[in-house]
This record gives C-alpha cells, structure tokens and sequence, in this order.
C-alpha cells in the first residue's frame, strides 16, 4: 500500500463522486446503515493518509477494496460484540428503528415515480417473484416452491426483472 | 450459484441482488471472496442496493421492510437524556398552574364585586330612605338634601366596597415558570 498522503482536494471530490455508491456496497456486506458509514468514513481517511501513490484511473477500484476490507472487519467486530452482550445477557433494544432506509440519494420523486412505472410494466410472472422476494421477505428456493416452478425460472424471472428495471436508470446522483 | 455463471451485467447484478437480500441461494462467502478481487462486482452490489432502495421506496414508507437487517448497532444507541424531558413536563405543569391560578382569582373577583356591589346597593337603598324619612320630619331644602345624602353615602360605604381584588398569579411563579420554558427551549434547541 502506498504511504505518501493524497491531497485533501481530492479526497473531497472521491468523496462527492463515490461515498454514495461505497456506502450501498458497505450496507450490503454490514446490513447496517450507520456500519457502512463508518466503513466509508474509514476508507476515507485511509485514502488521505495513504491514497497518494494511487493512479487516479484506480482510485474507485482502490476505495472498493478498502471498503470491502473495512466492512468485513466491522462486520466481524460486530458479531463479536453481538455475542459478549448476548453472553453477559444484556437485554437488546428493537433494531426495528435501524431498519429505516435511508433514500437520499434516490428520494427524487420522478426517479421513484419511474421505477414504479417500470414495476408496473413488469410481467405479471416478474412483479410475482419481485413481490414475493422483496416485499413478503420469502427466498427464492420458497418462491419456487410456491409457486411450483424450478428454483432457475425464479431466478431467471428476477433476473429478467432487474434488466428492465436498471434498462432506464438515470444517470446515479452519488451526492446525498 | 457459484463461480461458475456467466460473466455478464445481467447475471452481476442477479448475484448482487441476491447478496444484497441476503438470499441462501447464493453462497454468501464465496461471493464475498470474489467481491475481494473484482471491484466491478462491487460496483454491481451498489447498483442492486440502488434499486432495493428504489423498489422501497416505491413501496411506500409503511410497508414491511424488505430485507431482514442482520447486525445492526442497537446496541452502541446513546440512550435518551431523561431530564430535558423532566423540565418540559415541569414547564407544562407550570404554566397550567398559572392559567389555572388566574382562572381561579378572576372567579372569585367577580364573585367579591358582585357581593360588594349588592351590599352596597342595600346599603344605599337604608340611607335614601332614612334620609326621606329625616326630610319628612325636618322639611330640609333640597340642596341640603343632596349634600347630607352624599356625606352620609360615603360614611355609610364600608370601605372596601369599591376596591377591586387585584389577586393575580405571584411574581414567583411566573418567573419560575418563564426561567422552566426559557431552559426547556434551549434544550430542546441544542
């Protein structure tokens, strides 16, 4: 890894241009909102200490990377501290209030407005699956099992879904 | 699914979305694995993440969420500071008590007035028709008359007929109650 410090104009425009999307990527490996912050909030830092010796055409990859790292190390840390309070027999609190999303980046009522059309353009088999999987919680070997279709065709049909929906995708704001 | 699919943007971002929902059909280690090295599959988890949001969104706020969050921070939550809440209470009770005082005294203002008022009308209805009688006996003129009837109103007035209660809420409340609401404010302001 590069030693020599990156110059903080440019951290601040990683920052613009990346953190929304290494966010996302954090939250999926976390599951966690406020984890994937601090993920990206570290890489960034990690990226002005170190991140000098860095090719500019490899910066987005070298913050991925980081990212990936660090979340899997919050990640680990986590569970560990998960399982001292659950050892010591702490009582949790909800995370019902955690599981709020945060959509500033896709909040723009005509983006969401024009992903519901292409829901709604969706075939009757493909919003089946895609409501069954992201709204009822149900995997898909569930999914194939209700409704009797091989585990492939559910994927398939979700895969087919997702086309269609990113086909018309604006441009990603990564501002927040 | 493994390492094994096709590698094309449409099966990336099937994988991602599985990922991302956490979904058993896709080994989540190997995955994670491949993930170390290609940060194009990263980039694909992002978008999926995009889109979770968006389909979420679309769903409205009330639906169920739509993925099982599995480790969460609920238990780095800073607790609630219980005392700004204490002095908002304190402040509420406060100004009822003030409005509540005031009520009270207006009341019994009213009730004092019209009491004294009453009596001082039975008062002057004993003078004028003592004072008839004396003129019948004596024969006064009439400006003697009127200056007797206005000597003998004023001794005959208790003398605190006319004064009005002025009984309002304490100082001390209602500095104790400004200082509550002027503190509770700030609070709740930071």
């Amino acid at each position: 890894m590069s030693e020599r410090p990156l110059d903080p104009e440019t951290v601040a425009d990683c920052n613009r241009e990346f953190k929304g999307l290494l966010e996302r990527y954090a939250w999926a490996i976390v599951r966690d909102w406020s984890l994937a912050s601090d993920a990206v909030q570290n890489c960034f830092v990690a990226l002005a200490q170190f991140g000098g010796d860095v090719a500019p055409e490899a910066r987005k990859s070298w913050l991925f990377k980081v990212v990936h790292r660090e979340a899997l190390r919050i990640r680990s840390s986590e569970i560990r501290y998960k399982q001292s309070v659950h050892d010591a027999g702490a009582v949790r609190e909800t995370q019902a209030i955690y599981e709020v999303t945060p959509l500033e980046s896709l909040a723009k009522k005509e983006q969401i407005a024009g992903l519901g059309k292409r829901i709604e353009a969706l075939s009757n088999e493909q919003q089946q699956v895609l409501k069954l999987r992201i709204f009822e919680d149900r995997t898909f070997a569930e999914i194939a099992e209700q409704l009797q279709i091989p585990l492939g065709t559910a994927l398939s049909r979700m895969r087919l879904a997702l086309d269609r929906l990113r086909a018309n995708e604006p441009e990603e704001d990564h501002e927040q | 699914m493994n390492n094994k699919t096709p590698n094309n943007p449409s099966t990336h971002l099937l994988e991602a979305m599985l990922y991302a929902l956490n979904d058993p059909a896709l080994d989540r280690d190997e995955y994670e694995q491949r993930l170390a090295n290609d940060p194009v599959l990263g980039e694909s988890v992002a978008e999926a993440v995009v889109l979770l949001q968006g389909i979420q969104a679309v769903s409205g706020p009330h639906t169920k969420p739509m993925v099982t969050i599995a480790v969460s921070s609920s238990d780095q939550r800073t607790p609630v500071a219980f005392w700004p809440w204490s002095i908002s209470i304190a402040a509420s009770i406060a100004l009822i008590a003030c409005v509540g005082w005031r009520f009270f005294v207006f009341e019994r203002n009213n009730h004092n007035q019209l009491a004294n008022v009453q009596s001082a009308n039975v008062q002057l209805a004993n003078v004028v028709n003592a004072w008839s009688d004396l003129q019948q006996l004596d024969g006064l003129d009439n400006a003697e008359d009127a200056k007797l009837r206005s000597v003998g109103l004023e001794s005959e007035l208790s003398p605190g007929t006319e004064e009005v209660l002025d009984e309002d809420v304490p100082d001390w409340l209602i500095s104790a109650s400004i200082a509550t609401v002027t503190v509770s404010i700030g609070e709740a302001i930071q």
